[in-house]
């Protein structure tokens, strides 16, 4: 475990009624195998932003300071990013270490990793919060680059593994991406799978986004092309 | 829940802390007039005079009442609604269909793509929030500080993998 390192975009302290129970800060870990179109935090993956490492330890001594805040409104630390599962080693350490902290461990996730990294953090997590982006296997990674499938079957699994109070879908409606019904249809596909706790929610126009680095401009180019 | 509204609610849990454990805690309103990220040195002072007096307690083999103290107290205190809530309303039909836009000054519910733009280097100010700045020790001068030596960011643009659509073990 010392030589785990985590390397980390931004930490984001005293957060209440986002992530669920109670106040919790927003740990947002670099790298994603992901490139979503409209990315709203490509630092985590464009070479832009240096990340700051730190160890098991370092995050703890981070975050301890909200500790009194944590144990009396039940909340605790958010793992988000970038996507934190393909730093499951390092999650699954420091919440193994300081589980007796009685802090909740939420997860934000869009599942694009090996099962066993999903499987790592499982013991430990008290609310996984998926982010869906689309149903559609094509659409998926038309938006995404990323695999369809390797998303789906994570989340089926983890279906089977975990109560289904604490899974949390996220459906987007992704401009330039769903011009129809998609996000409803995104919706009751899931419904059908037995998914009950379901979020919708619409992007921000991304041409309101602040600057981006020139690799990210070119990502969201494929699918705004006016 | 953001700026004076954060702050009213984690002042009235410090109070609570302090009732419930008998520890001498004056509540004294907030002067500062402007922007307020809900907490201040004040604020964080309050905090470690509480879990000073705390271990005080326990050392003295008293008993010391914490855990789920302020379950829930957040919304009441500020009266403010769930994000979670207000959505899934919408998927329910209880608010008008009206469905939550992210990003700009909205905070999101639940972290990663819904977070704020960063403009900064390493462990940063979000929008709206406070992170914690004090640099670490790990990454004081070992090449994790992008200022180059004229000042600039360092500006790679260079992908970092993962590439796209890579499954990956865990990164080292």
């Amino acid at each position: 475990m010392e030589d785990l390192k985590l390397p980390i975009l931004a930490i984001e302290r005293l957060r209440m009624m986002t992530d669920g129970e109670g106040v919790t800060t927003l740990i947002c870990s670099m790298n994603c195998p992901l490139r979503c179109r409209l990315c709203i935090n490509p630092y985590t993956w464009d070479g832009t932003k240096a990340s700051e490492v730190l160890s098991v330890d370092g995050l703890y001594e981070r975050v301890k300071i909200d500790n009194l805040y944590f144990q009396t409104t039940g909340g605790g630390l958010t793992f988000g990013g970038g996507e934190p599962l393909v730093h499951s080693k390092f999650h699954a350490a420091f919440m193994e270490k300081y589980q007796s902290t009685g802090w909740a461990f939420n997860l934000e996730s869009s599942l694009q990793a090996p099962f066993e990294n999903l499987e790592r953090v499982i013991p430990y997590i008290s609310c996984y919060a998926i982010d869906v982006k689309d149903m559609e296997p094509e659409r998926y990674r038309e938006y995404t680059g990323g695999d369809f499938q390797v998303f789906f079957d994570n989340l089926m699994k983890l279906k089977d593994r975990v109560e289904e109070d604490k899974i949390i879908l996220k459906i987007p409606k992704i401009p330039y991406l769903h011009k129809g019904d998609e996000q409803k249809e995104n919706e009751e596909k899931l419904r059908k799978l037995g998914f009950s706790n379901i979020v919708l929610f619409n992007y921000v126009d991304p041409k309101k986004r602040k600057k981006l680095s020139e690799t990210a401009l070119e990502n969201r180019g494929k699918l705004i092309t006016e | 829940m953001k700026g004076k509204e954060k702050c009213k609610a984690l002042k009235e849990i410090r109070r609570r802390i302090a009732e419930q454990n008998d520890i001498e805690y004056a509540v004294r309103e907030c002067s500062h007039k402007g922007d307020c990220k809900g907490t201040c040195p004040r604020c964080e002072a309050e905090v470690l005079y509480l879990e000073r007096e705390l271990e005080k307690r326990r050392s003295l083999g008293k008993k010391v009442a914490v855990t789920g103290l302020a379950v829930g107290m957040a919304a009441t205190i500020s009266g403010c609604q769930n994000p979670f809530t207000t959505v899934w309303n919408t998927v329910t039909g209880n608010n008008g269909g009206q469905v939550v836009e992210l990003g700009g000054d909205a905070e999101p519910p639940l972290g990663g793509e819904a977070m704020p733009e960063v403009e900064s280097n390493s462990i940063v100010e979000l929008d709206g929030d406070v992170a914690y700045v004090e640099p670490s020790e790990e990454c004081s001068n070992d090449g994790c500080d992008p200022v180059e030596e004229d000042g600039s960011e360092e500006y790679s643009d260079q992908p970092i993998g993962p590439e796209s659509g890579e499954i990956v073990e865990d990164l080292p």
